[in-house]
């Protein structure tokens, strides 16, 4: 070896290695709380959202699992889907109905000392949730609904409201969203929108600890919070993506909750831990994209949408795919604790015969080609067998599928934009979501033309306005009853199931875990664990 | 991770070819029929999949779905290697999926290779400016986190077999380019080129007659190599969510489906798995030797 | 000597620049960021209003412009999705890709050496052929399927070992050995190995040695290996920066917090300044890496002025 290469093999060997550890190795003394103290419940999830801690800012219902242990909201409801009180104690509609009175409960504090006051709730319903930033899911309704917010005394509040709104209540509560919760005034004054952001502050039984970008984020818990007391000091959620190291981690006692899917329960289950299950299911269907439209294709004549619907067997999906956790549905997407589901309608039959038929009357005795997005939700990491199960059984009617899997970015542009874009017209895509407690807001956003998803006949587009226009909530219930049997009668759209799809296995250190309601998320405060010997 | 092609600039220490084919010991060297006779096994249910599998690869059959294979409880002899998670025929798909796994492998390398071979090409042969230019890319492609641009690649484009297929081949075509140009720039000094250009021969055949035929060992190696990197990068991607989309059955989309049942329903992911790595396994021992025999002086390249 | 360093570093920075515009260029043809962040009925109103303030509704070069001036002031911009300094989610998570990728080296290495050294000194035989398929097995399986099994195995069945995250030493173990192990590294760390240790072996200076009598363990330890050694160095600097890259695979199954499965979910989120950043910064230390290899080599030998 010449001298030069000798000193470069030094340099290599013994320089290198030694810059390396001395660089990346200083980074590595903050290690996270590793062995559990027996007082953090450590939970697991797939998705952590959008991970903005400004809940003004967030409308993915994944963020609101992540901020969720921060907050309480207005009013709460039950797994029946009745209104129980929550910030507010008691809550009253004005003589012409538009108008709410809110009695707030006395005593509740925000993380950073300060006592809750009817100034808060009107800042967060005029300024946070319709300042320009804001981007939540009820902003514009906001900016547009509600007229004043006055303060009558430190825990009264009116909320004026430009015309009728008998849900208001329902909408203030823990479901469909982030809205209900109450914002802390004076510390955002002082710390600012983004000082906030940094660290938030809220009134929910856990304060905020620390949080790290797709890694993980801790509370500490409250003392002396109003709701029953909190059993675990701390709580510690992790991301890990992958389900099977999901269950590994359950199973190996890394985490003591992990959020599972269906294909996850029985092994799960069989391994000795138990299985919450939020009560409102999730709405599994396929929509078929601007059907009212003359471009649609095939999919225009109703004689061909109720072949591609007969074609389905939901039963057969709901006893394999769905493990038996979910019942057909006859429309979507609304569950049985909404208002103004429509009881009475019954899933359409499995007659693969008859579609056939069908689709020969409509001109189609050899079938036609369709493409068939299956779009990727983590909400139900499925979508793509769903995909393939459906394919199945239109391809044995002879309609030829082509399944598309896609992501929301890559499909929501095809949809959002322009109902009548030909990327979309005429096919077929998957979606999943936890159907709204109040019926009207499934009707406004999924099938209106306001909506802007699907097209549809002009009176649905005048039923759900209508809707929404109600002054009491048993005739919006109507309105969305009538809505939806006409949706039901011209098959416009394959339902396939109401499934309890969203699943959280846990062990033995925790004794009961409930969920909130739609949102499948874990509300921390209600869960407790073992007592430790 | 997957990445293999780059290659070692500075080898000089080592360029000597000592390790010749005739030195290998007969023993060793008949031991390579076990992975052409796994190749040509694979290579021949793919071709002839349509007459050689039990059943349609997605003929779907909820009410049989997860059936173990036939030796377990609850397996029968007509799906000796058991269902999936619809019901289909692993058997089946195997056979179906060494068509696809094997032909996408192929075709994202005569993609890549057919475009890293021309730029390689004119880079080495014309050099100047548009040298500079193709040799900036290469080294862009090639410094890239392969796996994330085509991942990229894959969300711009769309899932399907064809564009998968391009993509791989995009991402790919520098580990070409950069080894054509390579050579093309040892070629061109030598006397019978210089000749060559002297008789009034134009570029391009020149390139095509004299140079080309000198770099074919070194390209096919090359080629071999990838061709087994194309079907796990294939594997990763479909893991990724990014793979060749369903209901085409290709074994990393299989395993891929399968990786969530390793302990309820291990079949679902076994059989492909083991499909997918007895042939990428015989891909490379199979480049390794071509490697070896043909061109020793990239013994080193990696 | 400093004209070929500058040149070289010319090169680099061009080759940088070629990589903005086309992480740039590609980052914006997968979608828009707003499709996936906003609610599903969001009004076009609240659509530009998030557009105008994250700046998207810019024309596409102003946009560029803005991202290069941010680059030249060391800076990556702030993620689209979670509002904070690029920089600073990176750096979060950087420490623990290195960390990672460190280990799964040393494991490589570890099994490389005694298989190369096998194949070198039993060159043609069984025991060749038997090291090179060791290695090569490992390039044959896909990462991701290795590291479930062996998480089912090492972790569930025997609890030997934490089943992912990385909390504590031995949660290293799995995520390196499935890095390590299963991608390119090993069966490339052997094939250098064993083709350098040879050039030795077969040399006439050794076959000297051997007839005066020098041990063959000295031969082969004393002048084969530790020739050897230093093209295993140099491939293992090429290959740092590319495991760094496949490492995406790894932390997703290991949920290991690094900047692989940081730029995963940007793709996921189209957010545009996080995989612009990250893959920049994978690009400029492989770049570096080849950089400072090919300097110095220039340095030891003269004679070579082109990589």
């Amino acid at each position: 070896m010449s001298n030069a290469s000798k000193g470069f093999f030094r340099f290599l060997v013994v320089v290198l290695p030694l810059a390396l550890l001395a660089t990346f190795w200083q980074g590595g003394a903050a290690t996270p709380a590793h062995a559990a103290e027996s007082s953090t419940l450590r939970y697991a999830a797939s998705n952590f959202g959008e991970e903005n801690m400004d809940p003004t800012r967030t409308s993915i219902s994944a963020s609101l699992g992540l901020v969720g242990p921060l907050w309480d909201w207005l009013t709460e409801i039950d797994a029946t889907g009745k209104l129980t009180p929550g910030l507010a104690l008691s809550w009253e509609p004005g003589e012409d109905g538009k108008s709410w009175t809110f009695k707030l409960r006395p005593g509740v504090k925000f993380h950073d000392g300060s006592e809750m006051s009817a100034e808060d709730v009107q800042f967060t319903l005029m300024e946070g949730f319709r300042r320009p930033k804001a981007k939540a899911s009820r902003v514009r309704q906001f900016r547009k609904g509600i007229k004043d917010v006055q303060v009558l005394d430190s825990l009264t509040v009116k909320i004026v409201t430009a015309r009728p709104w008998p849900t208001f209540p329902y909408d203030m509560a823990n479901q469909p969203g982030i809205e209900g919760i109450v914002l802390p005034k004076a510390y955002i004054k002082k710390v600012g929108w983004d000082g906030f952001a940094q660290k938030p502050v809220g009134t929910g039984a856990y304060k905020f600890v620390k949080h790290e970008v797709g890694n993980f984020i801790e509370f500490e818990a409250m003392k002396d919070h109003w709701r029953a007391s909190a059993r675990f000091d701390r709580l510690r959620m992790v991301l890990v993506p992958e389900a099977s190291t999901r269950v590994a981690m359950l199973k190996t006692g890394q985490v003591d909750v992990a959020g599972i899917s269906l294909d996850e329960v029985q092994e799960v289950s069989k391994a000795g831990f138990k299985i919450a299950e939020d009560p409102q299911p999730t709405s599994v269907r396929i929509h078929l994209y601007a059907t009212y439209y003359d471009k649609a294709g095939p999919v225009k004549d109703v004689r061909v949408r109720q072949a591609l619907n007969l074609a389905v067997n939901r039963q057969e999906i709901v006893d394999t795919l769905l493990h038996g956790k979910g019942k057909p549905a006859a429309v979507f997407p609304i569950s049985p604790i909404s208002i103004g589901f429509p009881a009475d309608l019954k899933p359409y039959p499995h007659d693969p015969a008859k579609a056939r038929k069908l689709l020969a009357e409509a001109g189609y005795p050899n079938g036609f080609s369709i493409e068939l997005f299956a779009l990727r939700q983590s909400s139900f990491p499925q979508y793509k067998e769903l995909a393939e199960i459906v394919a199945g059984y239109w391809e044995a009617i002879g309609v030829k599928t082509t399944i598309i899997p896609t992501d929301i970015g890559a499909f929501r542009p095809l949809y959002i934009a322009n109902p009548q874009k030909p990327e979309i017209v005429g096919r077929a895509g998957t979606f999943a979501t936890t159907s709204r407690l109040n019926g009207s807001d499934g009707l406004r956003i999924w099938w209106s033309a306001k909506g802007r998803i699907i097209k549809m006949a002009d009176n649905v587009d005048d039923i759900a306005a209508a809707a929404a226009g109600k002054a009491n909530i048993d005739d919006i219930a109507a309105e969305v009853k009538k809505a939806y049997k006409v949706l039901h009668n011209d098959y416009r759209g394959v339902p396939i199931a109401d499934v309890k799809g969203v699943l959280w296995g846990y062990g033995n250190r925790v004794k009961d875990i409930r969920l909130r309601p739609h949102r499948g998320y874990i509300e921390p405060s209600l869960v407790t664990a073992v007592p430790a010997e | 991770m997957a990445d293999a092609g780059i290659t070692l600039t500075a080898d000089t220490d080592v360029a000597a070819a000592s390790d010749l084919p005739g030195s290998l010991r007969a023993r060793a060297r008949r031991l390579l029929i076990v992975p052409l006779l796994i190749l040509v096994t694979f290579g021949g249910l793919g071709l002839l999949a349509d007459v050689a599998a039990p059943y349609p690869p997605n003929q779907i059959a909820l009410r049989a779905r997860m059936l173990p294979p036939f030796w377990q409880e609850g397996g029968r002899l007509a799906h000796p290697l058991g269902t999936d998670r619809l019901g289909r025929d692993i058997t089946s798909r195997i056979i179906h999926g060494a068509r696809v796994s094997i032909a996408a492998g192929l075709a994202a390398v005569a993609v890549g290779g057919v475009i890293g071979t021309l730029l390689g090409l004119i880079s080495g042969y014309f050099g100047r400016w548009i040298d500079t230019l193709i040799m900036r890319a290469t080294d862009a492609m090639l410094s890239l986190p392969i796996i994330l641009i085509a991942l990229l690649f894959a969300v711009v484009f769309g899932p399907s077999f064809r564009n998968l297929i391009l993509v791989l081949g995009l991402v790919m075509w520098a580990r070409f380019a950069r080894l054509v140009r390579g050579e093309v720039l040892t070629w061109k000094e030598r006397e019978f080129v210089a000749l060559a250009r002297v008789a009034g021969c134009s570029p391009f055949r020149i390139l095509q007659r004299h140079i080309f035929p000198n770099i074919v060992n070194p390209l096919v190696v090359l080629a071999t190599l990838q061709v087994g990197w194309v079907i796990i990068v294939e594997a990763s991607l479909s893991f990724l969510g990014a793979g060749i989309p369903p209901p085409t059955p290709s074994w990393g989309a299989m395993i891929a489906d399968g990786r969530s049942h390793i302990t309820t329903a291990w079949w679902l992911s076994f059989f492909p798995g083991v499909a997918l790595v007895l042939v990428v396994l015989s891909i490379n021992l199979l480049g390794d030797w071509l490697r070896d025999f043909l061109d020793p002086r990239t013994r080193n390249l990696t | 000597m400093q004209r070929y360093i500058a040149g070289r570093l010319i090169q680099c920075l061009v080759t940088l620049l070629v990589i903005s515009l086309l992480v740039f260029a590609l980052a914006r043809l997968t979608g828009n960021p707003l499709d996936v962040m906003m609610p599903v009925d969001a009004s076009a109103e609240l659509q530009e209003e998030m557009s105008r303030e994250l700046g998207l509704d810019q024309p596409v070069y102003v946009q560029y412009g803005r991202f290069v001036q941010q680059l030249l002031h060391a800076d990556l911009g702030t993620s689209i999705r979670t509002r904070k300094p690029v920089a600073e989610l990176i750096g979060q998570r950087l420490p623990n890709t290195l960390k990672l990728v460190s280990f799964s080296v040393a494991m490589a290495l570890l099994l490389a050496f005694p298989l190369g050294v096998i194949a070198a000194t039993r060159k043609g035989g069984l025991w060749d052929v038997g090291a090179r398929t060791v290695a090569l097995f490992g390039q044959s399986v896909p990462t991701f399927w290795a590291g479930i099994v062996l998480i089912s195995i090492f972790a569930v069945n025997l609890d030997l070992l934490p089943a992912g995250r990385k909390e504590g030493i031995e949660s290293y173990v799995l995520p390196a050995v499935t890095l390590g192990l299963f991608g390119f590294m090993l069966a490339g760390v052997v094939r250098l190995l064993r083709g350098s240790m040879l050039d030795v072996l077969d040399s006439e200076y050794v076959k000297f040695a051997r007839i005066k009598g020098l041990a063959e363990t000295a031969v082969t330890w004393k002048h084969a290996f530790r020739n050897a050694l230093i093209p295993v160095v140099t491939f293992v600097g090429f290959y740092f920066g590319i495991l760094m890259a496949g490492s995406v695979v790894v932390e997703t199954v290991f949920a290991w917090p690094g900047i692989g499965r940081l730029a995963f979910e940007a793709v996921q989120w189209r957010d545009y300044p996080v995989i612009q950043g990250v893959v920049l910064l994978v690009s400029t230390i492989i770049l570096a890496a080849n950089l400072v290899v090919d300097i110095l080599y220039a340095y030891i030998d003269p004679r070579i002025r082109y990589g």
